[in-house]
């Protein structure tokens, strides 16, 4: 029978959910609690797998301390698995840097590595050594290369090394402790257990270098969309067997695109929407699906989007009709009036000359950055910081249909 | 297209009227309140629709009632002539000359891509817009005006952009407080500020864990206070303690019990006297046992002797034996066995003798030859017993029996010798056995004497007397037995009460009296005496005892308190007792204050352990924090589409600005022809500063090149300025394509002196070669200035209403 451990990271335990607005009533409770739910099913998960250690790579809270709820939770946890003897493994990441006493500090069973420099401690197991290299972050930023400083050593049996890193730019990640998929293989381990990118990504196939990516999806963002958990990895003696994902986490976060081609009233809406939902609900196995829709496409229906509140008030209808198990959580639109674009390009409408600025700007996302950011200066809220980061190209669109839509609507009145 | 007719069908306070401009330029003058303004807004609202009631005025609803309503004959470049007719509410119609309608396309064509919006911007403007031209600084003003002129095909820029901002600023405004980034920012900051106040509490969760550690480390040192106070007052109460301890020590020493003296009787004499004691019932039985076997035995013996004497047998004699005795018994019944066998003969012989011939009977022989046989088997047996145990009287009793037996088997045999029937010699055979019998009951006579003798008896004793002999041998046997037996029981009953004496005496030694009830008395009086001094000694020891259990109480209280450390016992004896109590109570006070603070500090610690599990258990800073978390995505999403809407409106800002910058040299260009013509060449062109520059300024530039700031300009040159380039995008315009329209203008030469107005009036005037020009105006001077400008003009004369 193979041995196990289990890799977990970025798990930002009893921080709340970012970017979901308020939700209807009888949500709060599932989703602050969450996190913290999930980490339980990880425990579970130690449990179930028999793993023989339990490797956390950063992130174990949103900062360094932690909460009182999270802190208390985590040594529950702690607790139940160093009762079948299971031990933990825990680097600190750039939302928790080990800046000083480590939340985990004092907790049996819990090896917290070093700040700034990997070291390694090896386990003498009954099924034979095993030895764990990590490095926690003593910053919040920390631009070193930690990859470099890691060496196998001679010890025998399987090597495990824990990084919390960047491997390349990521959006929606900070670049911290960046490295390559080379300066990792080169230091010879059997496993990299990666944090730090919240979607799970297996970076490299022999030896396995893999972001376990967020135990529970943070915010509706498209790497903390669908399934998260952690992985259960399989060895013998120096050598990964297998290494698989396990869903652990309790809400889910998903998006649906919706064209409005084709769709004649109110009512198509809503069942192309229904219709949508349903897919990701039935894929979510029982969790709740916070549900982002976006509508796409061009016709008639264009009109009906563009009123004052309406998708607002679309989505507060699909919420108030919807089971415990889905949340409709924004509904955005990126759908346009029902005009051939191609052919307005051509035309010598003004328009031509509108659709042909939009083009440019969307050739030229630098640009369109510039022009974002130039444009959210007028906010000064710390919330707004960096606002215009995600999806350009989607909120430029919407702003030409926008632009589109009012010009048509103008000649109309022409 | 050219305004060949207005007619105001109802429409303010100018129903009925009809003006008929010419191509070129059309001067509509008359005096305040004669309905210039009206003109101007029924050829607007009769092309492009009226706009709402509100937007134009009450003074435009027609006096009469009804919708507002007119009609205006337009002429297209090609010649052809249509009349649109258009009531508020209704639909526009369009005529062709014959008054066939025609369709909107024809209007359509006519007026291009127009806009009410452009003609409002291009096609119309007065002595207001002139006087604005400083606006050209600010540089949407600027772009905006000079786009919405040169917009090349579909609708203007600036709706767009109108709609775009109002919906932004519907979102979003600065200092705004009613917009919903206003209402979401309120929130976020109230959410945040509730979390921070949260969060303090969570600090103050750390700090809890501080103030946790501040609290153990209070109770550790209450700990220390009270354990040193306590250890303190227990040195003081062990060492009272070890003083009366040692108190009680001397004390329990000096009531130690003293001995009584007696000596206690062994357990082993008590017990000894008191076997002796059991035993002597037994002793005195046996004695009185002994003696009736005594008695016995005497009364057996006297029986005895008067037996003998009654036989006549010597007292001292021995009894014969029971082999004697068998032999008497042989010997008598040998003598009666031959007695009757003579008297049997004689009876024979004499009935032989007298009555010959006597039948003889023939003898029973096996009987006799039987008892023949027995009596010498056991007259052997007899003498191989006195053989062997050397009694002569079974020798003698044996040899008898043998002598006997062979007799009575000789006898038989003669008789059967004798059965032979010859009865004379019978008879006499007969006699000869009566004489042989008679021989032989002599000779069992003599046996029967001779065992007479043997066994000590007078020879006088009967055959017959033997069986009373022999019950009476019975008798004195019976009675030398129970003698005997009697005997011997009284010497073993005797023997046992003499050792029970013996033992007695062993065990009261020399003096014990050898009477069994003396005996017994000493005895008792021995045990009695026995008990006193057993009772004695127990006391004694139970005494001892209990002042042993004392003084080992007492001194395990001493090594108790003192656990054998000498100097603690030197203090404790050396303590002042009355020291020591005052010394108790300050200690005590100290005790009871640190168990109070003790008692505080754990309270403290518990209270503080509770804060943080409940701290630790409470979900309230997460939901606070999801709170914030949730109205800074609200207030991100309203930021969000602020953004979109503002993108759009950058775009398309963009976007016009990239078209007026294509067709801005054009317009510069006619401009500056128009200014140095109408400024006599003083100045020559214009410059605008690039895109929306903020802070940049427009120049105008001089004959020689300088260049100078509109801002010191005089509003007169600025107003000639400005209807130069508004005549330029008038040219620009149609020259790119756009429609030919009128171009409205009303009262633009108002604020200008009258060198800059008839360089004004010229530059109209030009404008009026290429385009049909309305000049709406009250005043004369205008009027005239522009008759000298060009003479050729149309003029309308309006009389004034009321």
């Amino acid at each position: 029978m193979p041995r196990r451990f289990i890799h977990a990271a970025d798990l930002h335990l009893d921080s709340p959910f970012v970017g979901i607005g308020t939700l209807r009533e009888g949500f709060a409770e599932t989703m602050r609690d969450a996190s913290l739910e999930a980490w339980d099913a990880l425990i579970d998960c130690c449990l179930e797998e028999e793993a023989e250690f339990l490797v956390l790579s950063g992130d174990l809270f949103d900062r360094a301390d932690g909460t009182p709820r999270g802190r208390s939770r985590v040594r529950r946890g702690i607790e139940r698995l160093q009762e079948r003897g299971i031990r933990v493994f825990a680097v600190h990441g750039n939302h928790d840097p080990l800046s000083g006493r480590s939340p985990l500090a004092g907790l049996e069973g819990v090896h917290v590595f070093r700040k700034d420099v990997p070291t390694s401690e090896t386990l003498d197991l009954p099924g034979g050594p095993v030895t764990v290299h990590g490095v926690s972050f003593g910053k919040r930023e920390v631009s070193e290369n930690l990859a470099l400083k890691f060496a196998r050593g001679d010890a025998p049996g399987l090597h495990v090394g824990v990084l919390h890193c960047s491997l390349g730019e990521r959006e929606g990640h900070g670049t911290y402790a960046p490295c390559t998929v080379a300066d990792l293989v080169a230091a010879r381990m059997d496993y990299w257990a990666l944090g730090h990118i919240h979607a799970y990504s297996e970076e490299h196939a022999e030896p396995p270098v893999i972001y376990a990516g967020t135990l529970q999806g943070r915010s509706p963002k498209p790497g903390e969309r669908g399934p998260h958990g952690a992985v259960v990895v399989e060895f013998e003696g120096d050598r990964v067997l297998e290494h698989r994902r396990v869903e652990l986490d309790r809400v889910r976060f998903e998006a649906v695109e919706v064209s409005i081609e084709g769709l004649d009233d109110e009512a198509d809406l809503e069942r192309a929407l229904r219709s949508a939902a349903a897919g990701v609900v039935a894929q979510a196995d029982g969790r709740v699906v916070l549900l982002r829709a976006t509508l796409t496409g061009r016709g008639p229906l264009y009109e009906l989007l563009v009123r004052d509140e309406y998708l607002t008030g679309l989505r507060s209808a699909l919420d108030d009709q919807e089971a415990d198990d889905l949340v409709w959580e924004r509904i955005t639109s990126t759908a346009g009036p029902a005009v051939d674009l191609d052919e307005l390009r051509q035309s010598n409408a003004f328009a031509a000359e509108v659709l042909g600025a939009f083009d440019t700007l969307a050739a030229d996302p630098t640009e369109l950055q510039h022009v974002l950011d130039g444009l959210a200066k007028s906010f000064t809220d710390t919330a707004l910081a960096g606002l215009p980061t995600e999806d350009l190209a989607g909120r430029l669109a919407a702003a030409r249909e926008l632009a589109l839509g009012l010009m048509l609507e103008q000649d109309g009145a022409a | 297209m050219r305004i060949a007719r207005i007619e105001a069908i109802a429409y303010g306070a100018i129903g009925g009227r009809v003006v008929e401009p010419e191509p070129g330029l059309t001067v509509i003058h008359g005096p305040n309140e004669s309905g210039k303004s009206s003109t101007m807004q029924l050829i607007r609202g009769v092309l492009f629709g009226f706009p709402a009631l509100r937007g134009e005025g009450p003074r435009r609803e027609p006096k009469g009632g009804g919708q507002r309503s007119g009609r205006v004959d337009i002429v297209t470049e090609d010649g052809r002539r249509f009349r649109v007719e258009r009531t508020h509410g209704s639909s526009v119609v369009i005529t062709d000359e014959q008054g066939e309608p025609v369709g909107d396309a024809a209007l359509m064509r006519a007026l291009g891509i127009a806009s009410v919006d452009l003609f409002d911007r291009v096609q119309t403007f007065d002595s207001r817009d002139l006087a604005s031209m400083g606006l050209l600084d600010d540089p949407s003003v600027r772009a905006g005006v000079l786009a919405s002129a040169v917009l090349g095909g579909g609708a203007g820029a600036e709706p767009v952009l109108t709609a775009l901002q109002k919906r932004a600023d519907a979102l979003y405004k600065k200092q705004g407080e009613n917009q919903p980034y206003a209402h979401a920012l309120k929130a976020a900051t109230a959410a945040r500020r509730a979390l921070r106040e949260a969060e303090k509490d969570a600090g103050a969760i750390d700090r809890s864990a501080d103030a946790l550690t501040e609290a153990e480390a209070r109770v550790a040192r209450a700990n220390e206070q009270l354990v040193a106070a306590t250890q303190a007052l227990q040195y003081l109460d062990r060492l009272v303690q070890l003083r009366a301890a040692l108190a009680e020590v001397a004390a329990v020493d000096a009531q130690r019990p003293e001995a009584s003296g007696a000596e206690e009787p062994s357990v082993e004499l008590v017990s000894e006297y008191r076997a002796v004691l059991a035993d002597l019932p037994v002793a005195i039985d046996a004695r009185r046992r002994a003696t009736q076997h005594e008695l016995d035995a005497a009364g057996e013996h006297e029986r005895a002797v008067r037996a003998r004497e009654r036989i006549g047998l010597p007292a001292t004699a021995p009894l014969p034996s029971i082999a004697d005795e068998s032999g008497l018994r042989a010997a008598a019944e040998a003598v009666r066995e031959a007695e009757r066998e003579a008297t049997r003969l004689g009876d024979i012989a004499r009935s032989a003798a007298t009555q010959l011939p006597v039948p003889v009977e023939p003898a029973p022989p096996a009987p006799r030859r039987g008892l023949g046989a027995a009596l010498i088997a056991v007259s052997l047996v007899a003498i191989a017993v006195g053989w062997f145990v050397d009694i002569t009287a079974a020798i003698i009793g044996g040899i008898i029996g043998v002598a006997l037996g062979a007799a009575i088997l000789g006898g038989l045999g003669a008789s059967t010798r004798s059965e032979r029937p010859q009865q004379h010699a019978a008879a006499d055979q007969h006699q000869a056995a009566l004489a042989n019998a008679e021989v032989l009951a002599d000779q069992a006579r003599a046996a029967w004497r001779a065992a007479l003798a043997v066994s000590g008896l007078t020879g006088e004793l009967r055959v017959d007397q033997l069986d009373d002999v022999l019950a009476t041998f019975g008798a004195i046997r019976a009675a030398d037995d129970a003698a005997t037996r009697s005997t011997v029981q009284a010497q073993a009953d005797r023997a046992t009460a003499d050792a029970i004496v013996v033992r007695a005496a062993a065990a009261l030694g020399e003096g014990a009296p050898a009477e069994l009830e003396q005996l017994r008395t000493t005895i008792d009086r021995a045990l009695h005496d026995f008990d006193a001094q057993r009772e004695l000694a127990a006391k004694h020891r139970t005494d001892l005892q209990a002042w042993q259990h004392r003084r080992e109480l007492a001194q395990e209280q001493v090594d108790s308190l003192s656990r054998a450390d000498a100097a603690l016992i030197a203090a404790a004896e050396a303590l002042d007792l009355d020291q020591a109590e005052a010394q108790h109570d300050v200690l005590a006070g100290q005790v009871v204050a640190a168990r109070d603070e003790h008692t505080d500090a754990v309270a403290a610690l518990g209270g503080t352990r509770a804060l943080i599990e409940n701290d630790e258990d409470s979900a309230d800073l997460a939901t606070l924090a999801q709170s914030a978390a949730d109205a800074e995505a609200d207030l991100r999403a309203v930021a969000d589409e602020w953004l979109t809407l503002q993108l759009a409106h950058t775009v398309v800002e963009r976007a016009r600005d990239r078209f007026v910058e294509e067709h801005q040299p054009g317009v510069f260009e006619r401009a500056a022809t128009q200014i140095e013509t109408a400024t006599h060449g003083s100045w020559v062109s214009v410059r605008m500063p690039d895109g929306e520059k903020a802070g940049a300024r427009s120049e105008i530039v001089g004959r020689d090149g300088a260049r100078t700031p509109f801002a010191e300009l005089s509003e007169g040159t600025v107003g000639l300025v400005y209807l130069c380039l508004r005549a330029g995008l008038v040219d620009e315009m149609h020259a790119d394509g756009g429609p030919e329209l009128p171009v409205l203008m009303d009262d633009v030469l108002t604020h200008l002196d009258p060198e800059r107005r008839a360089g004004a009036a010229a530059v109209i005037a030009d404008l009026a070669t290429r385009h049909q020009v309305l000049y709406f105006t009250c005043h004369p001077e205008q009027v005239q200035a522009l008759r000298d400008a060009d003479p050729g003009l149309t003029e309308i004369v309006l009389e004034r209403l009321v």
